[in-house]
């Protein structure tokens, strides 16, 4: 890394990196997830109140509606995408053990992507009748 | 119960990321507006975490 007298720019020494060596790439996407919750959050409710007490039979009926199923695919990407890097940024943050750290953060993205597509193959299944 | 109080987390954390960009949009940095800004999310989280109970009890009460 360059010392005091590099003639590189403070910018360019900082550009890319961060704690997770990755910039402000998980910032912005942790700011999309977030809005597109936000504006998810709504019909989703409805979505959930609407399978409130339903059997097997209705909440398929309810889930076969496509706009009700992709709306609740858009939920899942966004909510366990924003779920992975929220925790990540807590592991980086707060386990200073190395070998620590990066097995952490491997077995949060296992959960997180385990999360989804448990979730997403529940969605296709029911919208799918079965 | 357990529900409830997880409707309450995500509501809780809902309110608090509109602070959030309420932020990042760059208002609300005055000592009293950060005050208000944070009480809101608290009442706004406890107030529509109620809000969605009492709505679900009265459409799917029944069911």
């Amino acid at each position: 890394m360059s010392g005091p007298s590099s003639m590189r720019t403070p910018l360019e020494r900082v550009r890319g990196l961060g704690s997770a060596h990755t910039g402000t790439s998980d910032f912005w996407r942790q700011r999309l997830t977030a809005v597109a919750m936000t504006l998810l959050i709504v019909p989703v409710i409805v979505v959930v109140i609407m399978l409130i007490g339903r059997n097997h039979a209705g909440a398929a009926q309810i889930l076969g509606s496509i706009p009700i199923a992709i709306i609740l695919l858009l939920f899942i990407v966004a909510s366990t995408w924003h779920m992975k890097i929220g925790m990540q940024v807590v592991i980086e943050d707060y386990i200073h053990n190395e070998k620590l750290k990066i097995a952490s953060v491997m077995a949060n993205n296992f959960f997180c992507v385990a999360v989804a597509l448990a979730s997403i193959y529940a969605i296709l299944k029911l919208s799918s009748g079965v | 119960m357990i529900v409830f109080g997880y409707t309450w987390a995500l509501m809780h954390h809902l309110c608090s990321g509109i602070r959030h960009f309420v932020w990042d949009l760059g208002y609300g940095f005055k000592a009293n507006e950060r005050e208000a800004l944070t009480w809101g999310a608290l009442i706004a989280g406890i107030s529509l975490t109620v809000l969605v109970w009492i709505i679900a009890y009265a459409v799917g009460g029944g069911r």
